[in-house]
């Protein structure tokens, strides 16, 4: 049977053009010798996805998505059933390692420029995904109906009704009603159970799309081809599925020893409509957006700010190609390495209340990153500028 | 390809089109509630159990809406400020036309009641609740603060606090249509 299904899939397979076979890939496939512990982040977010999806479906055997149950079906999980604290537990605080290793993934992508030539579409492949993990952790963020769920909904969903022209129109398409209510909590549920299998389906075309265009190294051309790559069994799968212990065992420290690292007591209160909490704050892989959203005086700033962020990154491929000869180009790195940097700061700020030296910071941190983006398309568009006024005064 | 083919695959994608559309068009659409399920309704509040200087904080279609029976001092506050130094100059009340000014006389429930407020609760930055403070309210999501009067003076708020339709007759409050 599983023969069968191999011969079935690597027939599949072998229609595409560059690709051989099923097996003979997963064997076979090569990797640069210099790929260091950054690459063996893929392998570990695709086994990391597959947990949630796995402790994930079974909360939701449990969960009532209803404004009335929603908060008790989650408590009664958690006290009445065999190893409920220890599923809602991983899932809870496997959400958020997700996102730490995910955003490591992201800055191995970027520091190391995996992104251009024949991986335009793995980047572009990865940043939808990423934009869909945002919307599923977000919905999933609002299900337990506490308190910080229930105002983070009404919070972000203001936000939404900043867009020009159609705000109300999509307001209403997500809240289903006037208020916050049941209709929501609903089509949120929904969506977290649907969507996850929608990346899980995109992560099998980034994988397949890596192999197609083979993997990137972090020191390019250094060795003749044929010397600088190791086959990928059992060399990196061996060092991956090592990868996928250390987060095991990392996941399980949180889970059995600190389970409330992410929490807060906002999420132990039920969703109460009539009192907003001090101090609320979005989980920490919203903060860099949420200080961008509300450090604009205008609401309709911090949404395009935050839109254009999403589009720039999307784009990268395309406006990072070619960095040739451009100032950017030799201090790609480090500006690189800024950008997390600036991000991270502007993570911390998002988590504060705002003062002077928030705002300097929110303010130079938002530059740069505007920078990164915008100045090797401002210096490629100079450099034409100048080549045709050349060409016009020969 | 000849004419007639070509005419024959476009007319099937023109199908196909409204196909889709047809099966897209409700399947979206239920994801919108339809005007029977925002109906208008009625609350009456008894008035007599809000003492002078306090205020209450009561849900009308699933919103938390401020009653809030204002000292004769507070109300002399309000009305010292002048309109033109607001962030807000419109009074934002559904019993007054639209373009009328943030006098807090065009805030009250009617001429005659000057010392009943009643607001929608909900900040008009990011819809959290404001809490209940001496000079007004103050919203703790991202420093928004209210006047007496409800009015914006301070924080990212862009519009000043709604008043809903209402009606004051002695004793007693009916807010909605």
């Amino acid at each position: 049977m599983a023969n069968l299904l191999a011969l079935a899939l690597s027939q599949y397979f072998c229609i595409k053009p560059g690709l051989t076979s099923w097996t003979t890939q997963l064997c076979c496939f090569e990797v640069p010798k210099h790929a260091n512990l950054l690459y063996v982040l893929g392998g570990v977010l695709l086994f990391a996805l597959c947990l949630q999806i796995l402790t994930g479906l079974s909360m939701a055997i449990h969960y009532l998505p209803s404004a009335a149950n929603a908060f008790e079906s989650i408590n009664e999980l958690v006290r009445k059933f065999k190893y409920g604290w220890l599923v809602r537990s991983a899932h809870v605080n496997g959400a958020s390692l997700f996102f730490c290793v995910l955003y490591l993934h992201i800055f191995k992508a970027v520091y190391y420029r995996s992104y251009i030539g024949s991986r335009k579409l793995v980047w572009v492949i990865g940043s939808a995904m990423y934009v869909l993990v945002l919307c599923t952790s977000f919905m999933g963020f609002v299900l337990p109906w506490s308190q910080l769920s229930y105002w983070a909904a009404v919070v972000i969903t203001n936000f939404v009704e900043a867009v020009p022209a159609a705000g109300k129109w999509i307001k209403l398409f997500v809240l289903g009603g006037v208020n916050v209510r049941d209709p929501m909590l609903k089509r949120f549920f929904v969506f977290h159970c649907f969507v996850p299998f929608v990346v899980l389906f995109l992560a099998v075309l980034h994988v397949v799309f890596v192999h197609l265009a083979t993997q990137n190294s972090p020191v390019p051309n250094r060795l003749p081809l044929h010397d600088s790559c190791v086959k990928m069994f059992p060399f990196f799968a061996l060092k991956d599925v090592m990868f996928v212990f250390v987060y095991l065992l990392v996941l399980c420290f949180l889970c059995l020893v600190a389970p409330n690292t992410f929490l807060s007591r906002h999420n132990y209160t039920p969703a109460n409509y009539y009192v907003t909490p001090t101090g609320i704050k979005p989980e920490w892989y919203f903060l860099p957006y949420y200080s961008v959203l509300r450090g604009f005086e205008s609401k309709l700033f911090g949404v395009f700010a935050v839109m254009s962020a999403l589009v720039f990154m999307v784009l990268m491929p395309y406006t990072h190609e070619n960095l040739s000869s451009t100032v950017f180009e030799s201090f790609y790195k480090l500006s690189a390495t800024v950008l997390f940097l600036s991000l991270f700061c502007l993570g911390i700020v998002g988590a504060f209340e705002f003062g002077f030296y928030s705002d300097l910071v929110l303010k130079l941190c938002t530059t740069w990153c505007l920078a990164f983006f915008l100045c090797p398309c401002a210096s490629r568009c100079w450099r034409e500028l100048k080549l045709k006024i050349l060409k016009q005064s020969w | 390809m000849k004419f007639s083919d070509e005419l024959s695959c476009s007319l099937a994608c023109v199908a196909v089109a409204i196909g889709i559309g047809m099966v897209a068009w409700p399947v979206a659409s239920q994801f919108v509630p339809n005007a029977y399920s925002v109906l208008a309704s009625k609350l009456e509040v008894n008035l007599s159990a809000i003492s002078p200087g306090h205020s209450i904080t009561i849900s009308w279609l699933g919103t938390p809406v401020f009653v809030r029976n204002r000292l004769a001092l507070e109300v002399k506050a309000a009305r010292r400020g002048r309109v033109c130094e607001l962030k807000d100059k419109l009074a934002r009340n559904a019993n007054f036309g639209p373009s009328c000014l943030a006098f807090d006389r065009n805030r009250c429930v009617d001429r005659r009641s000057e010392n009943w407020l009643v607001v929608l609760a909900p900040c008009t930055h990011l819809g959290c609740i404001p809490d209940v403070t001496s000079y007004g309210w103050y919203c703790a999501c991202h420093g928004s603060c209210y006047d007496l009067s409800g009015r914006i003076v301070k924080g990212p708020a862009p519009e000043n606090l709604k008043v809903p339709k209402c009606v004051y007759k002695t004793g007693l409050l009916i807010i909605g249509k």
